[in-house]
C-alpha cells in the first residue's frame, strides 16, 4: 500500500479507498473523517500537514469528509455526501466544454465547435452573411 | 483566539535592522561564472537602465504642471504619482491643515508615524504617495479661495479632483467652468464608482467600497467547502489600479491635446471600474452561460498547476499548465517521493491537460503534491523545481521582500534621503528605461510648505497677500 | 461650439451633462487618440498583451503576433474547462479559444508567425522598421540573439518604443527564473497581508484577479504614452522600456515597505477589516439573499461592507444596533481603531447582521445614514444599469464570435474616448491584411508562406 504512511492521502485500511484530504480544510485538523468508500469513521490528527498517527477506527459522527477520493483502480468517487461539494458557477457542472450557441440575452453567439466548411476565412458563416 | 498579541499594552520591542541588511550583491556577484556571451546581453541592458544614472538623463514629462486637489483617498494621490515620478510638476493641493489622510496610521499607532525636521507627523499611506510633489493648502469652500484657483488655473495642465458627484460644478469650478478659463486644461475626477450614474459616489466612500461593488471580494478567498469567505484585499487594491487607468486617460487625453485635438476635455475614471476592466472573465462567462465566477482560494479555475499551498514553513507557489511543465513538477516530487510521482502519473484521469481542470482533479493534485511541500521549507521547494525550471517561490512577507537580493539589485526598493522626513524605505518607481527613468527624488513634503513659492510663481502674491489669505483661513 | 449649444450646456444639471459627454452609443462619433499610430506585439499570457490591449483601445493599429495554427498558451486557458469561443482558427475550427484570453486581446490584427523559420524574421524585421511601439516577452536576449531585439530596433528606427516586459526582467539575481502572475503576487508580500489571520483560522489569499499582469500592463501602457509624448513633443527619439513582472507588488506595498524600514514591523493579515479606520469593514450577514436559487453562489450568505469611522457616525451605527454603550466604550477614532478594539467591536456587529440579508443590512444603514455596500457577485454586478450605462461593462455584436458581454474601457474621456471593436480574433485571422498592407507579400507569396508553415 504505497499510502500507508502519507499524510494528507488517507487509504482506508478497510477497503483501500483512497481518500484526498485537501491542504486547506486538513492542514491543521483533528477530529473525525467519513472514509468515501465504506463510511467507515476514523479519527485523525493532521499539524501542518504531517499526521500524527495513523487512522483509527472509530464511531461517529464524522467532522468531515474528503475533498475527493477514488477506488484504488482510479474510479472517481464524487457523490454528494460522500466527498466535499465543490465550489460550483452555475447549478451544473460538466469540467469540459459545454456547447453554447446562444448568449444569455438569447442571441447568437459562436460557443460551439465549428466545421472548415461553417468558416468564411476564419469568420463563422452565420456571421459573415448576417445570418444571426 | 490568542489574546497575546492584540494587546495594545504588551507589544514586544522590535529590532529595527538596518536596510539593507544583507549587503546588495554587486555586479560580479550576479554574473560570476556566466559565460561571456550569456552575459554579454544582460551587462548591455544594465547599462541601459540602472538607475544610478538617472541623474543624467531628462524626464518625458518635464514642463507639465498637475494640480492633485484630491483628498481623503489614495486614487488621486496614487494617479499623480505616475506624473511626478516622471518629471510632471506636482501640486497637491490640501485644505488647510492638511489632507486628513495624513493622520492616517496603523491602529492609531502614533509611533509609526514619519516625523518632519519641525515634528509634524504623517502617516505611511499618504507619505509614500506624496513622492515628488509640492504642497500648498487652499479652501475651496471659501470664494477667495476659488478666486485664487481661477487664477492659475491657466498654467496648468491637468487637474484631479474627487469631490462628491458635481460639487466642484456647483462651486463654479468644475469642468464646464474651469474650461472656459483654460480650454487646455485636462480636468480629471476619481473616486470610488462615479460621479455619474446610478450608483455615484456618496461623500466619504473609501476603498474598499470598490472592491466589494464589482465583484471583487466576492470571488478572493477561499470557497465555501474550504471554510472560507469573501475576502478584501490587504490593500486598497482598487484605488491603485483605479488610478493608474486615472493616469492613463489623463495621459492619453494630453497626448490627444498635441497631436491634434488643441485643447483639454473632460477625463473620469473610478476604484471600481478599474478593477471591473482587468477582472479576467467574470462578464464574458457570465455573458455566455449565466456563470457566477466562484472564489476559488489560492488555486486558478483555468490552470492546473497555478497555486499557492502550504508547506514546512509557510506557502509555496508552484506553476506550470501544460504537459511539459506538469511532468517535470512530478519529476521533482518523484526525486523524494517516488510513489506520489507514480501515482500522478498513471492516473488516467489526469492524462490529458484539459482533464485537469475539475475541481475534484485538483483536489487530487494539490492534495498530493501537498504531501511533499509539507516536508518541505519554501526555499527547499523553490530551489528543488527551479532546478526543472519550474516557476515556483515562497509566500514572502514584507521583511524578506526588503532583503530579496533580485529587488535590492534592481532598485525596486531603495532608501529615500528626505529633506524633511530622513531616510525612508519605499517601492521605487516602476518606470524602468534607458531614455526617460522614473525616479524618486524626494518622499514628501510638510502641509503647505510650498505655499509662498508657488502662490508667488504662479498667482504673483506678494507677502501681504499671502499672509491675508492665511489669517482669513483660505490657504 | 455655437452659443446655442454653449448655453444648453451650461443649463443642463450635472448629471446631464456628464451623461452627454460621456455618452457611450457617440463614442464612435469621435476622433482616437492613437489613431496612426501602431503597436506589434510579440507576447503571450497576460502582462503583455494587456499593455497593446490598452493602447489597442484608444485606436492604435495593434498587431499581435502568435505562433501559427494554435496561437499562444492563454488560449488554452478557461475557467472549468467549459466555456470556449469558436473557431480557435481556420485551420482548427472545432477548436476554440479560452476565456483567459479575454480582456488582454481586443481591437488587435491577429498575424501568427513561427519564428524558428528564418523567413519569419525577415518579416519581423520588416514589421519593425514600421512600428511605433514594439511590446515583446520572450526570454531577454532571445530576440537581441535572433536580430530583431532592442539594440537592432533602434539602430533601424530609432524612434521606436521597445517595450520588454517579463518576469524577473533581463538583468539581475533572479533574471532567468521563470515566472507567473502569482509568483509575483507571492514573492512581493501580497499574499502575506490579504487574508485572515492564522489565528482567525485563515490562510494567505490571492487577489483573485491577475493584478501584476494586467497592471503591469497598465503601468507601461502609461510609460509608453508618456514616451510617445516626448518622443512628437520634445526629443524625436524613441525608448527602451523595461517592466519586470514582480516589480509592481513593491510598488503596491510602498507604505507597507515604509513601515518596515522605519520599525520593524512585518505587516499581517487582518481579514476583512482595515487597520487604518474603524469602523470600515465587511460583515458577514447570515442569510442568503437567493435562498431558494439552484445556484449555490447565491445560495451563499451574503457579507457587506459598512463604514461608519467619524465620530458621529458610529455613534450613529451604535444606536442602529441598539448598541449604544459600544458608542460610550469607544467614543474617539483613536478608541476604536486599536487592534483590540476591532477585534471587540466586528464580533458585535456582526451578531446584528446575523439574522439579515445583506440587502436589509444595506438598506437599514443607508435609512440611518451610514455609509454601506454590499459584497456583489459578477451576476449582480452584470445586471446593474450603472456599470453599462458607463460602458465599462457592455455587450457588443463581435464581428467573429457575436453577442458578448465584455469589460469596456476603464476611463471616461469627453472627446476621444477609448472603445472595444471586437473582444479578440482566431489565430492568424489577419495574415492576409498584415503582410499584404505592411511588409509587401502578394497573394501567392501569403499562399506559399502558409503552405511552408511560416504563417
Amino acid at each position: 500500500m504505497p499510502f500507508k504512511d502519507a499524510s494528507l492521502i488517507l487509504q482506508c485500511p478497510k477497503c483501500d479507498t483512497i481518500n484526498y484530504l485537501d491542504p486547506f480544510t486538513f492542514w491543521n485538523f483533528k477530529g473525525k473523517i467519513k472514509c468515501a468508500g465504506c463510511d467507515a469513521v476514523f479519527a485523525y490528527e493532521l499539524k501542518d500537514g504531517h499526521r500524527q498517527a495513523p487512522p483509527a477506527e472509530t464511531k461517529g459522527p464524522h467532522d468531515k469528509v474528503p475533498g475527493f477520493a477514488q477506488t484504488k483502480d482510479w474510479k472517481p468517487i464524487t457523490t454528494p455526501g460522500k466527498v466535499a461539494v465543490g465550489p460550483q458557477a452555475r447549478e451544473d457542472f460538466q469540467g469540459k466544454p459545454i456547447p453554447i450557441t446562444k448568449s444569455i440575452r438569447g442571441k447568437r453567439v459562436s460557443g460551439s465547435p465549428l466545421k472548415a466548411e461553417d468558416l468564411v476565412g476564419s469568420v463563422p458563416k452565420f456571421f459573415y452573411s448576417g445570418n444571426a | 483566539m490568542a489574546d497575546k498579541w492584540r494587546t495594545e499594552k504588551k507589544r514586544p520591542t522590535i529590532k529595527i535592522l538596518p536596510w539593507p541588511a544583507i549587503p546588495t550583491p554587486t555586479v560580479d556577484e550576479v554574473y560570476a561564472g556566466v559565460d561571456e556571451k550569456k552575459k554579454e546581453y544582460s551587462l548591455w541592458v544594465e547599462s541601459a537602465v540602472r538607475q544610478q544614472f538617472n541623474a543624467d538623463k531628462p524626464e518625458s514629462l518635464d514642463g507639465i504642471r498637475v494640480l492633485d486637489c484630491t483628498a481623503n483617498m489614495q486614487i488621486g494621490h496614487w494617479c499623480s504619482s505616475h506624473f511626478s515620478e516622471l518629471g510632471a510638476e506636482v501640486i497637491m493641493v490640501e485644505p488647510p491643515g492638511g489632507d486628513p489622510t495624513r493622520k492616517l496610521t496603523p491602529f492609531g499607532r502614533q509611533e509609526y508615524m514619519f516625523q518632519d525636521k519641525n515634528g509634524g507627523k504623517c502617516g505611511a499611506r499618504f507619505l509614500a504617495e506624496a513622492r515628488n510633489k509640492f504642497s500648498v493648502t487652499l479652501d475651496l469652500e471659501k470664494e477667495e479661495g476659488r478666486a485664487l484657483l481661477k487664477k492659475i488655473i491657466p498654467q496648468v495642465d491637468i487637474l484631479i479632483e474627487n469631490a462628491p458627484p458635481g460639487h466642484y460644478d456647483k462651486l463654479g469650478i468644475g469642468y464646464r467652468q474651469l474650461s472656459e478659463l483654460n480650454p487646455r486644461l485636462i480636468y480629471l475626477w476619481v473616486g470610488q464608482r462615479g460621479q455619474w450614474g446610478p450608483l455615484k459616489d456618496e461623500p466619504g466612500n473609501l476603498d474598499p467600497t470598490a472592491q466589494c461593488s464589482m465583484g471583487f471580494v466576492h470571488g478572493t478567498g477561499a470557497p465555501v467547502a474550504f471554510g472560507g469567505t469573501p475576502t478584501r484585499s490587504g490593500w486598497w487594491l482598487c484605488d491603485q489600479v483605479g488610478g493608474t487607468f486615472a493616469a492613463m486617460g489623463a495621459m492619453a487625453a494630453l497626448y490627444a491635446r498635441e497631436r491634434f485635438l488643441g485643447h483639454g476635455q473632460f477625463v473620469e475614471c473610478t476604484a471600481a471600474e478599474g478593477v471591473i476592466r482587468i477582472i479576467d472573465y467574470n462578464w464574458g462567462w457570465h455573458g455566455m452561460d449565466g456563470s457566477i465566477r466562484p472564489r476559488y482560494g489560492n488555486w486558478d479555475l483555468a490552470i492546473n498547476i497555478y497555486a499557492v499551498n502550504p508547506c514546512a514553513d509557510g506557502q509555496i507557489m508552484v506553476g506550470g499548465g501544460h504537459d511539459r511543465l506538469w511532468f517535470r513538477i512530478w519529476r521533482t516530487v518523484g526525486k523524494d517521493r517516488p510513489e506520489l510521482e507514480q501515482h500522478i502519473c498513471e492516473d488516467p484521469k489526469l492524462r490529458v491537460v484539459t482533464d485537469r481542470l475539475p475541481h475534484y482533479m485538483q483536489v487530487e493534485t494539490y492534495t498530493t503534491m501537498c504531501d511533499w511541500t509539507k516536508d518541505k521549507t519554501r526555499f527547499e521547494c523553490e530551489t528543488a523545481l527551479q532546478e526543472e525550471e519550474v516557476a515556483s517561490g515562497g509566500v514572502s512577507f514584507l521583511d524578506e521582500v526588503c532583503e530579496f537580493p533580485h529587488y535590492k539589485y534592481r532598485g525596486h526598493i531603495m532608501q529615500v534621503d528626505d529633506l524633511n522626513y530622513g531616510k525612508v524605505l519605499i517601492g521605487a518607481s516602476g518606470f524602468i528605461g534607458m531614455n526617460t527613468p522614473g525616479r524618486v527624488k524626494w518622499i514628501g513634503r510638510p502641509v503647505g510648505q510650498d505655499n509662498e513659492d508657488v502662490y508667488r510663481r504662479l498667482a504673483g502674491l506678494n507677502r501681504e497677500n499671502l499672509s491675508g489669505l492665511k489669517k482669513g483661513g483660505v490657504i | 461650439m455655437t452659443a446655442a449649444v454653449s448655453k444648453n450646456v451650461k443649463d443642463m444639471t450635472f448629471e446631464d451633462f456628464c451623461r452627454a459627454v460621456f455618452d457611450t452609443t457617440k463614442r464612435f462619433d469621435k476622433p482616437e487618440v492613437l489613431k496612426g499610430i501602431r503597436v506589434v506585439s510579440t507576447t503571450q499570457y497576460i502582462l503583455g498583451p494587456s499593455c497593446a490591449a490598452y493602447l489597442a483601445e484608444l485606436g492604435a493599429e495593434t498587431i499581435k503576433v502568435e505562433l501559427p495554427k494554435r496561437g499562444e498558451p492563454m488560449r488554452h486557458t478557461t475557467p472549468f474547462n467549459e466555456p470556449f469561443l469558436y473557431p480557435l482558427s481556420r485551420w482548427m475550427p472545432d477548436k476554440g479559444t479560452g476565456l483567459g484570453f479575454f480582456g488582454a486581446n481586443p481591437n488587435e490584427y491577429f498575424l501568427s508567425l513561427d519564428f524558428h523559420k528564418p523567413e519569419a524574421i525577415q518579416i519581423m524585421k520588416r514589421l519593425a522598421a514600421k512600428t511605433d511601439v514594439f511590446a515583446e516577452n520572450y526570454r531577454a536576449g532571445t530576440f537581441d540573439r535572433w536580430g530583431i531585439g532592442a539594440r537592432q530596433h533602434m539602430q533601424v528606427n530609432p524612434r521606436v518604443i521597445y517595450q520588454w516586459m517579463g518576469g524577473f526582467g533581463g538583468w539581475g539575481p533572479g533574471r532567468n527564473r521563470a515566472s507567473y502572475d502569482i509568483l509575483g503576487q507571492a514573492q512581493g508580500g501580497c499574499f502575506s497581508i490579504t487574508g485572515w489571520h492564522k489565528e482567525y483560522g485563515g490562510m494567505p489569499s490571492k487577489q483573485t484577479i491577475w493584478i501584476m499582469d494586467y497592471w503591469g500592463g497598465a503601468i507601461s501602457a502609461f510609460n509608453i504614452l508618456a514616451s510617445l509624448y516626448w518622443r512628437d513633443n520634445v526629443s524625436g527619439k524613441g525608448n527602451f522600456l523595461e517592466y519586470s513582472q514582480v516589480h509592481g507588488a513593491q510598488r503596491h506595498l510602498t507604505d507597507f515597505i515604509a513601515l518596515y524600514g522605519k520599525t520593524g514591523i512585518v505587516p499581517q493579515r487582518f481579514g476583512n477589516w482595515e487597520p487604518l479606520l474603524c469602523v470600515h469593514g465587511i460583515l458577514k450577514c447570515g442569510k442568503s439573499s437567493y435562498p431558494n436559487s439552484k445556484n449555490p453562489q447565491e445560495q451563499e450568505v451574503g457579507f457587506c461592507l459598512v463604514s461608519a469611522y467619524k465620530d458621529e457616525d458610529f455613534a450613529k451605527l451604535c444606536k442602529l444596533i441598539n448598541r449604544a454603550d459600544l458608542a460610550k466604550q469607544y467614543p474617539t477614532h483613536a478608541d476604536r481603531v486599536a487592534a483590540d478594539a476591532q477585534s471587540a467591536i466586528y464580533p458585535e456587529l456582526d451578531k446584528w447582521a446575523a439574522d439579515k440579508t445583506k440587502e436589509d443590512v444595506d438598506k437599514a444603514c443607508k435609512a440611518a445614514g451610514i455609509l454601506s455596500q454590499p459584497v456583489l457577485n459578477s451576476k449582480e454586478v452584470s445586471a446593474s444599469e450603472h456599470w453599462k450605462l458607463r460602458g465599462t461593462i457592455q455587450w457588443i455584436d463581435d464581428p467573429t464570435f457575436g453577442d458578448v458581454q465584455t469589460q469596456g474601457p476603464a476611463y471616461q474621456l469627453s472627446e476621444t474616448p477609448g472603445r472595444i471593436r471586437w473582444a479578440f480574433k482566431p489565430v492568424g485571422a489577419d495574415n492576409e491584411y498584415v503582410l499584404s498592407k505592411l511588409c509587401g507579400y502578394s497573394g501567392s507569396a501569403i499562399a506559399d508562406l502558409e503552405q511552408k508553415e511560416i504563417i
